[in-house]
């Protein structure tokens, strides 16, 4: 499962990236997670099952959710809440959810 | 020949054929005149001083004999004819019947009127109207200016219990019975005194403070002097009581003649006093007839003392074989006087004829005493004090306290006239010898270490001077104790011992023995010098900073015309400007003028409040800041900055009158760590209830009970609870406070009944989950970070982001800035570490021109983040950063 993290310059994300590698690795699910900035994100839609996007670059949600929908891809905002905790498993069980 | 004439030329025929004291009757039966009438002739005669009298009957009469004949004051009004107009309104208001005219003596300082109140006091016993013991008695309405209370005690006396502690005392009307009370500088009498003082010119009768039902009577001759125009500054009731107004001329109306006289004659006193001969050269005393004397005949003195004494420690310093005074011996002011005397119409005219001039110590009889206004150093002036304090019977606490008031204004008004006389080091070479300028520098030097911080350039002028005094004294013998001693040594216990340690130095240098009572005065000026930083001079620097050229000059220019001075200064911020650059500027403008009682910045925006935190940590100066200041707010601050308000007391007058200051966040604060959160709350009606609404919010939170704490607190008294808050806020992080009143508006407020009736529990909620959440971000950025510390960060961006919020007018939920928090702390990681950050699409160019404002708020806003870190963030960055309050503004319009 290839799951792309987007934020504004790919910084924040990386440590998210991390934690959700380890949560995934704990439960055994096979899960490629990488994290790019918003400027080069459209390169990457391609690769991925799941788009999830940072809460800052919120405003851009509507122009990504366009890309993904135009190739079938799940697209959303992480929970603040989740984000802002550097919660790796919680956002790690709302990509599976949105791939559902 | 009138009969008075006549009974006067007898008596001297008479004396001269020898034969003295006769009576009324053998004088009457020789001139064939009535026994009455020669007697009222002779007592007139009497009066004038022209006549003795014997007690005993008959009375008997001889001419006064030679110079008890003629009066000092006869004497002054030959020398100086300038005066003698002056001397016969004098004598005319003392013989005045039946009990002499009150007068009041006009005249600037230093042109003798204390001196010419005792010589009217001497005459009134002179000619009979007083007796010998008659008492004259001196106050200086100035002294006590600042006290009126104890000024009006000090005149007519207080009655025990007048107000709390007092004592019964005496007034100086009491003192001053059957004799002259001199009251000096009476302008400085509060109105309230000039209306008792008249009351007692009417009638005679006064009242001491706090009697009712008593009226005292006294017999007093009342003469007051004043330098200022009697018109506009005393009481018109009071003026038109007292009808004789003598005037004394300032020195540059009297006559060449007149001044060379007094020249002649202070140097004469010196040598009398210095007990050797003085020669002064005709050069020397030239410039003393021309040099620009404001002080008059008082400066005059005071200036011929200073070269004496200076020619004397000459002579002692074995620099010279004689005292002798040279042209070059004159202060620079003095030998301008022979510039001067080019100009002086009557200089062509008037010459001296020898080179030299000699005054011999026992030649001659020196006028001395008197003279009010001696050149008095700081012994003088502290003995003077407290010998007349002691002599009305003042004692114990009050002596002290007078005494200490007296001291501190004299040294604080003998600093105050060091300015004015000596502007540098060049100016003191002129009145101070090189070693003790030499020593005093060494003093100095030592002083600065010991106490660890810089004495004026005042400070040590005076010193010097004050160390040339003090050593001429002592090698004259005199000594002087310092009345208040152990009372210096306890209250400036460090500046004593660094005293001690330069006294022993002094004993080194100039080989004299020194008393302990020096310490005490070197005490004094090394402890001045803290009082003076605080108190005097030194102001709150006002600086405006506005948006806009030329905005911020115009307000300043407004205020500094209107107040006539440069108070306010002012840096304009030109809409493209970078934050960093003005605030640089402001820092420059500053720093020169900057002192310890701080910066009040006024600033238009509150984009730049957080100038003030970075000032205040550079200037290591107390600075405040008031935003959205118009041109009254500047006024009103440049006004009380020039009166010499504190800070503190500027800020909240002019806060009152800028309704929406900039508060500042309370996070920013640099405490320890707040990794707890706390909600606090707070009753009237004691802990009980703030306790209740803790087991309230602990049931109906869903709260992480290892981060947080509920902190019951009283709030009796509303200041206490806002101390205990602040207490409170250094070790945790308060979210919010539950109360009857909002104790700090900084921190969100929950009223009580919205907490009891469960309906706030919503809203406490959210704001706890934000809470949480950033907790757990600065846990999991700890290990994440390399140059940060993730709480400090967290709070530090948290309170950037809310004050580009509040410009905007946007009241974000915290929630929509988690993200951005989390993604602003690692990008001031990697600024830090020295990592490229954005990848450049050159789209920054475009984000600013879309929306110029947006722009402007969030570079200014996360200035602080970059002056505290010292980083730069890029313009890539910030357009991200404006685009997500952009959205956030649309969200809102929607």
């Amino acid at each position: 499962m290839n799951i792309l993290l987007i934020c504004a310059a790919g910084m924040s994300t990386s440590l998210l990236v991390t934690k959700m590698q380890e949560a995934a690795k704990e439960r055994g699910i096979e899960a490629n997670i990488w994290a790019v900035s918003a400027d080069e994100a459209k390169s990457h839609f391609d690769q991925a099952d799941v788009v999830l996007i940072g809460p800052q670059i919120r405003y851009k949600f509507a122009a990504f959710k366009k890309e993904g929908e135009a190739r079938g891809i799940p697209v959303d905002v992480i929970n603040p809440a989740d984000y802002g905790r550097v919660n790796g498993a919680g956002v790690l069980d709302f990509a599976l959810r949105l791939k559902k | 020949m009138k009969r008075v004439d006549l009974v006067y030329e007898t008596l001297r025929e008479w004396e001269r054929s020898g034969k003295r004291w006769v009576s009324a009757e053998e004088l009457a039966s020789v001139l064939g005149l009535d026994r009455a009438n020669v007697s009222r002739d002779l007592n007139r005669l009497w009066r004038e001083g022209k006549v003795q009298k014997q007690t005993g009957r008959p009375v008997r009469f001889a001419l006064a004999c030679g110079s008890t004949a003629e009066t000092r004051l006869d004497r002054i009004a030959k020398q100086q004819p300038s005066l003698a107009a002056a001397v016969e309104q004098g004598k005319a208001a003392v013989l005045y019947p039946p009990k002499g005219l009150p007068m009041l003596i006009v005249g600037e300082t230093g042109t003798g009127k204390s001196m010419f109140a005792e010589l009217l006091h001497e005459f009134a016993v002179a000619v009979g109207r007083f007796p010998r013991s008659a008492p004259f008695v001196t106050f200086n309405c100035a002294d006590y200016a600042n006290n009126p209370q104890l000024l009006l005690g000090q005149l007519f006396g207080i009655r025990k219990g007048a107000y709390t502690g007092a004592n019964e005392q005496k007034g100086l009307i009491e003192k001053a019975d059957g004799g002259v009370l001199f009251l000096d500088e009476v302008h400085r009498l509060p109105a309230e005194g000039q209306e008792m003082l008249f009351t007692f010119i009417d009638r005679g009768v006064y009242r001491r403070l706090g009697e009712t039902d008593v009226e005292r009577t006294a017999n007093v001759l009342l003469i007051c002097a004043t330098t200022e125009d009697p018109e506009s500054n005393l009481l018109k009731t009071f003026r038109r009581r007292i009808p004789m107004h003598i005037l004394l001329p300032p020195l540059e109306k009297r006559t060449l003649d007149e001044r060379c006289r007094l020249v002649m004659q202070f140097f004469q006193e010196e040598a009398v006093r210095l007990g050797k001969e003085i020669c002064v050269s005709a050069n020397a005393i030239r410039a003393f007839l021309f040099y620009a004397c404001p002080n008059n005949v008082g400066q005059l003195k005071a200036d011929i003392q200073l070269v004496c004494a200076k020619a004397y420690a000459d002579y002692v310093t074995g620099k010279k074989q004689a005292v002798s005074v040279h042209r070059a011996d004159l202060p620079l002011q003095v030998q301008t006087g022979l510039l001067l005397e080019k100009k002086h119409p009557r200089s062509a005219s008037y010459s001296l004829p020898h080179r030299w001039y000699a005054f011999s110590p026992h030649g001659g009889e020196a006028d001395v005493g008197g003279g009010p206004v001696e050149s008095e150093s700081v012994y003088g002036a502290i003995e003077r004090k407290y010998g007349e304090l002691k002599e009305r019977g003042i004692a114990g606490d009050e002596l002290d306290l007078l005494l200490e008031m007296d001291i501190k204004h004299y040294f604080s008004q003998y600093m105050k006239g060091m300015d004015r006389r000596i502007r540098n080091r060049r100016d003191l070479e002129k009145m101070v010898t090189p070693d003790v300028l030499a020593l005093t520098e060494a003093m100095v030097v030592y002083v600065e270490k010991k106490l660890g911080r810089r004495l004026a350039k005042k400070v040590t002028y005076a010193l010097a001077l004050h160390i040339q005094t003090a050593i001429n004294r002592l090698r004259a013998g005199t000594i002087v104790s310092h009345p208040k001693l152990n009372e210096v040594r306890a209250a400036y216990k460090h500046e004593f011992a660094v005293a001690l340690d330069c006294l022993h130095l002094m004993e080194e240098k100039m080989h004299i023995d020194l008393p302990i009572d020096e310490a005490g005065f070197l005490t004094m000026f090394f402890a001045l010098h803290e009082e003076r930083t605080e108190e005097r001079e030194e102001r709150v620097a006002v600086v405006v900073v506005m948006h806009g050229n030329g905005v911020a000059s115009a307000m300043a220019d407004v205020v500094n015309q209107l107040l006539t001075a440069a108070c306010v200064y002012a840096v304009d911020m030109p809409l493209d400007a970078d934050p960093k650059h003005i605030y640089e500027q402001v820092k420059a403008v500053l720093q020169p003028v900057v002192s310890q009682k701080g910066v009040l910045l006024l600033v238009d925006m509150g984009s730049l409040v957080s100038f003030a935190s970075f000032l205040e940590k550079e200037l290591a100066v107390p600075v405040k800041v008031v935003s959205a200041a118009s041109t009254p707010h500047v006024l009103e601050a440049a006004r009380k900055a020039m009166l010499g308000y504190a800070l503190n007391d500027i800020y909240e007058e002019v806060k009152a009158a800028a309704p929406f200051y900039v508060r500042e966040p309370l996070w920013e604060e640099e405490t320890a760590d707040q990794d707890m959160l706390a909600i606090v709350t707070a009753c009237f009606t004691g802990k009980g209830s703030a306790l209740a609404l803790k087991h309230i919010l602990e049931t109906y939170l869903q709260l992480d009970e290892h981060m947080w704490r509920i902190i019951p607190i009283q709030m009796a008294d509303v200041k206490e609870a806002r101390q205990t808050l602040s207490s409170i806020a250094k070790h945790f992080r308060i979210v919010c406070v539950v109360s009857h009143i909002c104790l700090d508006e900084r921190i969100p407020h929950f009223p009580l009944e919205e907490v009891l009736s469960l309906r706030a529990m919503k809203e406490i909620q959210a704001l706890a989950g934000v809470e949480e959440i950033h907790v757990h971000m600065a846990r999991e950025l700890a290990g994440h970070l390399r140059h940060l510390s993730p709480t400090k960060a967290i709070h530090a961006i948290r309170a950037a982001l809310a004050a580009i919020g509040r410009e905007l007018g946007l009241d974000p939920d915290g929630r929509d800035m988690v993200g951005l928090v989390l993604h602003l702390c690692c990008l001031l990681d990697r600024l830090l570490s020295g990592e490229k950050t954005s990848s450049g699409q050159g789209t920054a160019i475009e984000c600013r021109h879309e929306d110029e404002t947006l722009y402007r708020v969030v570079k200014e806003g996360l200035f602080p983040l970059e002056q505290r870190y010292g980083v730069c963030i890029g313009e890539d960055e910030l357009c991200h950063i404006v685009h997500f309050f952009r959205s956030l503004q649309g969200k809102q319009d929607t």
